[in-house]
């Protein structure tokens, strides 16, 4: 006497698809008492569970639904009032840097010093000799740049615009979550 | 009329009474999901409100490379694990693999001593077989229950139900055995075969 099917073996006979069942298998299922209980139990869940309908949910569901996405179409994104307090924070953090900017306590270290140690690095640079060496073996590579000439109004006008762009990334993931989440 | 395709993409031009019309088709599936993970109407139909507008608010990145309600169904059941991860309901996994524990079974006993109505007269109407079923399955553990909703409600194969709950096919196959077999046994103690089919 052969194994018993399994129960895969069982569902592939009552689903009709038995392309991978061996004909031992079936001769197997055909004599065997035990498997063919099993699979007219398998048939008896079967039948029951695909009268299995869904329940009913409740009307009031898609009328709140379609009255908040609705309104949603009509007023776009809903403003969030904490809104307020992150455009808040923005501007202080802002205000904050711009004052330690304009105070000179941090301007020893901004653009026009930046350009001043760059080009002090470049000289040290090419006063090594090995440099002259390797230009030699590579001529096609420019080691001269330019740093942009960045004065204080324009490190001030960059800062804004960082910080502008910094405040509508958090507005836009913010709003998006208020969005699924409130209406 | 027009059809599924049709109305999704209406919907993501945003028309909203399209997706009145998807919610008619599929709210009443979604709604048993839900109550089948998170078991309180209340909670049920917040978070079936939610996944319509997470529907609606997302339907842009519904590629239809997959099946609608294949994505639909992810939407939900994702949402209720939200839920559920939020209310520190422990969803587990390991439920999964050791199978039915004590108070599961104490659950069935007393389902299998709770009086039904006589329905063994000709009052066996369609309903109330439905409520019997919901019933069992309520019984069952929850991951049964809900690989059996997928399965036999939203026709979901074992494949698509292994890559939404993130478990193996070979487990996702022996919870839906169990599933079968637990809910044939309550039901047989109770009614004869003519009964429920």
């Amino acid at each position: 006497m052969s194994k018993h099917l399994t129960i895969d073996e069982i569902q592939l006979i009552i689903s009709k698809t038995p392309k991978s069942l061996d004909s031992n298998r079936f001769l197997h299922f055909e004599n065997c008492s035990q498997c063919r209980t099993i699979y007219n139990r398998q048939i008896l869940a079967n039948s029951i569970l695909a009268e299995l309908k869904p329940r009913t949910a409740p009307e009031i569901i898609s009328q709140k639904v379609i009255q908040s996405v609705e309104r949603i179409a009509v007023q776009g994104i809903p403003k969030k009032k904490t809104d307020w307090v992150f455009l808040l924070a923005v501007v202080t953090l802002f205000a904050i840097g711009s004052w330690l900017l304009f105070s000179g306590k941090i301007a020893q270290y901004l653009p026009q010093n930046v350009t001043e140690i760059v080009s002090e690095q470049k000289q040290v640079v090419e006063e090594n000799k090995y440099l002259d060496t390797v230009k030699d073996m590579l001529p096609s590579v420019n080691i001269d740049f330019k740093l942009p000439d960045l004065n204080q109004y324009s490190f001030f006008i960059l800062m804004g615009l960082i910080a502008i762009l910094f405040y509508y990334f958090l507005d836009r993931k913010l709003n998006q979550i208020y969005r699924i989440r409130k209406t | 009329m027009l059809t599924e395709k049709q109305l999704i993409d209406r919907l993501k031009s945003g028309d909203t009474q399209s997706l009145k019309k998807i919610m008619d088709l599929h709210q009443d599936y979604v709604y048993t999901l839900v109550i089948q993970m998170v078991k309180l109407k209340d909670v049920a139909e917040e978070l079936t409100q939610d996944v319509f507008i997470k529907v609606y608010n997302k339907i842009n990145s519904y590629e239809e490379r997959s099946k609608f309600t294949t994505w639909l169904y992810t939407i939900t059941y994702r949402t209720c694990l939200n839920y559920l991860d939020k209310k520190k309901i422990v969803f587990n996994i390991s439920e999964l693999t050791t199978g039915t524990n004590e108070t599961d079974i104490s659950k069935n006993e007393e389902l299998l001593n709770t009086k039904h109505p006589d329905i063994l007269n000709d009052s066996f109407d369609r309903e109330e077989k439905q409520n019997i079923l919901w019933e069992t399955i309520d019984h069952l553990p929850l991951h049964q229950g809900i690989i059996i909703t997928l399965h036999y409600l939203q026709h979901f194969s074992i494949r698509e139900i292994s890559d939404l709950m993130k478990l193996p096919v070979n487990t996702i196959k022996t919870h839906l055995h169990r599933g079968r077999n637990t809910m044939r046994e309550i039901l047989l103690k109770k009614y004869s075969e003519e009964e429920l089919i």
